[in-house]
């Protein structure tokens, strides 16, 4: 505990001295770094050692506030989440201390530095809280900071309108959270998470808490459809802090979420149905539309849609085996989604660190204008490979294990019933990965491999070292986790069971057996491609290899516009669901019998912002504006309507 | 076990033949007498034995992609029982992994094509990850549904006990679901209706069309992971089809590769008899692939 609190000390003192005037940007950010590396680094060793079994670390100081109680506990499942927060944060501040570096002039970098370290402390402390107002306290400070953040480019009208759309999100997601919480309190008679925690009381109100919970941490966690915010925020934002938001604070969402429904001693079924259906939505929808983007940054903010539902079925899948008495379905499904949430963390930052390492080489997140990027950027091109492998759920990464997961539980639960939404998520997960594939396929291709489609791309820049090195790091651990699955389970299974208190050890150990064999493929499949490229070697030894150009059936004047485009990539694909994502094009077709001029262009815009939000905006808007006649201005008028109250009052009175 | 490895190594040995039966049956279905049942033999001896010619602008994902596709179709053989014995390697969810190292070996063949620039390949590329949307969809459904009905969720056990639990169940079911899986197949194998494996016109071609630059030992890797998989696909539905366990090793390997045969001169069949669907149309036909296996789980409710 001792550790975690110098952790958030080190996290603090780092905001708190890139407020002092006086001292040079570079100073600032070299101190910024050191301070949050040294935080995250004490702060993963505190999280590490709660995983690790044991007592649970806890903490309690009294406070002020009415209900409220600096009360921080590090159980398991808080220690997941945190192991995963500090080393994302910790790439993010070492990939951000160049990155910023090329920010244009002498501007300012305070507000960055000071909101960096916030951010990073403040969902630090919403993993830990044990107290529903503490809880409530850092996730609006997080929410703050990351608004702050996002906007840190707000001289661009987008960027501004991106981070105020987060704003007025994040404020509708906490209003449900103050009514999930008053609720708890009201039926627990306490807002210390371990006197709500397994109270019979508190079933009572069970439904509405787990519907608002849904709602209001749906919001952040990004499920369809309160999605709207990510696409916009994350082109928007800084690449690192792209990074920080969509591999750790959505993750709070899915955190509280889990935290709510831990509460609860026994669960209804449908909740666990109501998971899964928010997960294939989630999870279908978020691809599809990723597959649509050309701008790499908002289509990893799709994927960040998909993944999170991803997580939803897991831990669908997680209740409905519990509520239906399948407790290895149960574990099976939990553990897949919590694992999800670790993986999904670190490789969806990595990708975003590849995405501000090739934004910072070009100039651009337009995938469009690259193309042969990997012989100018072979670093970043083998993280964001690493990344894509990876989010495919593809063997021998870590995303296989954790899809393996959620595909056994859902399995399971089909073997031992008949509920329909089990039946629903393996097919359901099977067209999400291959959906996955196609469009980072897509991404990596188009950008990567090829010719360099624009002079940016073909005089593209590597990036420094100190942006590599985080990436590498990240990518290890991918490797690492799919490469010894085992070696992850233990920590899984201690996070699991805060959710399911009483867990039976053969369920366990058979799991973790099962288990090890996915590493053991993943070992089968790294030796065969060794083997088969020795051989291959083998056999060109001594051959004749030459070098020529691509085939392009005789045709001589190949220029590298007449490359395959991100668009005409997804076209095929993404037009199988135009009636959903109802793409927006501009053609110009050649006519005449010399067409001179021809031009295509499409983008596709979210549905669900564009039509849905803004025709219910505008429906509320007539419905308000009836009631403003009741606003006249007129002093005589209010006084009458403090009249008419006061009739009313009295009439009441008289008549009770 | 010993069998389970025996039994692997004939596999890999055998499978370049099944191409070979394929193109003898749409031979005698033209009139002509076609290659020899060996050729693809020939060829790989004749590719391996040559040097190789690389495009300018490939780097070293277009030599990975035969490599790691390769790799991972020999990986997913471990999985896949082969004449009634159980195969190599099996453990529950081992269907998984089996599905997604051809999504592995996918991925690796669509940037290697991407690789080389042409918007050819590129069209190519496209088309192979679309299907595959709805490939794998049937495949899940189909897998969801007899894994309910054998009990269990690896591929030994769920391929060996179809036949008998389903089958005596609900035949129709059993039906639906082969039916349903072949179709899964020919589109897996890139072969007709889905896609012909013999057109010569770039424009039309999706899984040719990946591999118009690969050379030399790439080439043959290449052509050999086809009829790898195409072996283990088809020994699958050979499995769902027909109980395989016979009493003696003998009489299982037999009355297994005849199977094998009869289903490869199917394909040929099928090949003979209709003309690739038009691109935009395959999609329907996976999709009515996808409807039989709902059908097929829907009956045995």
């Amino acid at each position: 505990m001792t550790l975690f609190l110098a952790a958030l000390l080190c996290l603090a003192g780092g905001g708190g001295l890139s407020l002092v005037p006086g001292i040079s940007r570079r100073t600032e950010s070299r101190l910024l770094t050191a301070f949050a590396l040294a935080g995250c680094g004490a702060g993963l060793v505190s999280a590490f050692h709660a995983l690790g079994g044991g007592a649970v670390p806890s903490m309690d100081i009294p406070w002020r506030i009415p209900g409220g109680d600096v009360s921080l506990v590090l159980d398991p499942l808080s220690s997941l989440f945190l192991a995963l927060h500090f080393t994302v944060s910790g790439a993010a501040v070492l990939f951000g201390y160049s990155y910023f570096k090329s920010v244009e002039g002498e501007r300012s970098l305070k507000a960055l530095h000071f909101f960096f370290s916030t951010i990073i402390l403040f969902t630090a402390l919403t993993f830990a809280s044990g107290n529903g107002i503490l809880f409530l306290f850092s996730w609006e400070a997080m929410a703050l900071s990351s608004f702050f953040l996002v906007g840190f480019e707000h001289e661009k009208k987008s960027v501004r309108k991106a981070s105020y759309l987060y704003l007025v999100l994040t404020r509708v997601g906490t209003l449900c959270l103050f009514a999930v919480f008053l609720l708890l309190a009201q039926a627990a008679g306490s807002l210390q998470f371990s006197v709500i925690a397994g109270r019979p009381e508190i079933l009572r109100v069970g439904s509405a808490v787990f519907l608002l919970a849904l709602a209001g941490f749906g919001v952040k966690a990004g499920f369809m459809p309160f999605h709207v915010w990510l696409p916009e925020a994350h082109p928007a934002a800084p690449s690192p802090v792209s990074a920080l938001l969509s591999g750790v604070v959505i993750k709070t969402g899915i955190y509280g979420l889990v935290r709510v429904l831990s509460f609860f001693p026994e669960r209804p079924v449908w909740w666990g149905a109501m998971l899964i259906g928010v997960g294939i939505v989630s999870g279908i929808l978020g691809v599809a539309w990723a597959l649509a983007q050309h701008d790499f940054k908002r289509l990893l903010a799709y994927h960040s849609v998909e993944n999170i539902g991803i997580i939803a079925l897991g831990l669908g899948v997680g209740c409905l085996g519990q509520s239906l008495g399948f407790p290895a379905a149960a574990l099976l499904g939990f553990a897949g989604g919590l694992a999800h949430v670790v993986n999904h963390g670190l490789f969806k930052s990595l990708l975003f660190l590849g995405a501000g390492s090739v934004l910072h080489g070009t100039g651009t997140a337009e995938m469009d204008r690259q193309g042969g990027l990997w012989k100018r950027m072979p670093w970043t091109g083998f993280a964001v490979v690493t990344g894509s492998v990876a989010i495919c759920g593809l063997p021998p990464l870590n995303g296989f294990v954790s899809e393996w997961l959620v595909y056994s539980g859902a399995f399971r639960l089909i073997l031992g019933g008949k509920h329909l939404a089990a039946f629903l998520v393996p097919p359901a997960l099977a067209l999400i990965g291959a959906l996955a594939l196609a469009c980072f396929t897509k991404a990596f291709g188009i950008q990567f491999l090829g010719t360099a489609r624009t002079t940016s791309a073909a005089e593209a820049r590597e990036s420094g070292p100190a942006m590599i090195v985080p990436m590498m790091a990240l990518a290890g651990v991918c490797a690492f986790i799919g490469l010894f699955p085992t070696t992850v389970f233990p920590a899984l299974i201690r996070a699991v069971g805060v959710l399911v208190p009483s867990m039976d050890p053969a369920v366990l150990r058979g799991s973790g057996s099962l288990l090890g064999w996915v590493g053991v493929s993943a070992w089968i499949l790294i030796v065969l491609v060794v083997l088969l490229a020795l051989f291959r070697r083998m056999l060109l030894r001594g051959k004749p290899v030459a070098l020529s150009s691509t085939w392009a059936c005789g045709f001589g004047a190949v220029t590298p516009r007449i490359q395959y485009t991100s668009s005409s990539f997804a076209q095929f694909p993404a037009s199988l669901f135009r009636s959903i994502l109802k793409p927006v094009v501009h053609a110009l077709n050649p006519s005449g019998y010399f067409p001179d001029r021809a031009g295509f262009e499409s983008h596709t815009p979210d549905a669900v912002l564009d039509r849905f939000i803004a025709e219910a905006g505008r429906g509320c808007r007539t419905v308000v504006r009836r009631a403003r006649h009741l606003q006249h201005g007129r002093m005589q008028l209010y006084l009458a309507y403090g009249l008419l109250f006061l009739l009313v009052l009295l009439i009441w009175k008289i008549s009770l | 076990m010993r069998t389970s490895w025996v039994n692997l190594l004939a596999a890999a040995v055998a499978a370049p033949m099944l191409p070979g039966l394929i193109a003898k049956t749409k031979a005698a279905v033209a009139g002509r007498q076609g290659p020899p049942v060996l050729q693809l033999y020939y060829d790989l001896i004749k590719l391996l034995r040559k040097g190789a010619v690389y495009s300018r602008t490939t780097t070293v994902f277009f030599s990975a992609g035969p490599v790691v596709s390769m790799a991972a179709i020999l990986a997913a053989a471990l999985f896949v029982p082969l004449a009634g014995t159980a195969s190599v390697l099996s453990f529950d969810g081992d269907i998984i992994l089996f599905a997604y190292l051809f999504g592995l070996a996918r991925f690796f063949t669509v940037t290697a094509a991407l690789d080389t620039g042409s918007s050819f390949e590129g069209m190519g590329a496209a088309r192979e990850a679309t299907f595959a949307l709805f490939a794998e969809l049937a495949l899940f459904v189909n897998l969801v549904g007899l894994a309910k009905a054998t009990g269990t969720f690896s591929l030994s056990g769920l391929s060996g006990r179809a036949a008998e639990s389903l089958g005596l169940a609900s035949p129709g079911a059993l039906v639906l679901t082969c039916l349903s899986f072949f179709v899964v197949a020919l589109a897996e194998n890139c072969r007709v209706p889905v896609d012909d494996p013999n057109t010569h016109l770039e424009l039309t071609m999706v899984h040719e069309v990946m591999v118009l630059d690969h050379s030399g030992p790439d080439l043959a890797f290449i052509l050999y992971g086809a009829a790898l998989k195409l072996t283990l696909t088809l020994s699958i539905l050979a499995h769902l089809l027909f109980p395989m366990d016979l009493g003696s090793p003998v009489k299982e390997s037999a009355f297994f590769l005849s199977v094998l045969a009869a289903l490869s001169i199917a394909v040929g069949l099928v090949e003979s008899s209709m003309a690739r669907l038009r691109l935009l149309r395959v999609p329907r036909l996976l999709m009515a692939a996808c409807v039989l296996a709902v059908f097929a789980v829907a009956l045995q409710w």
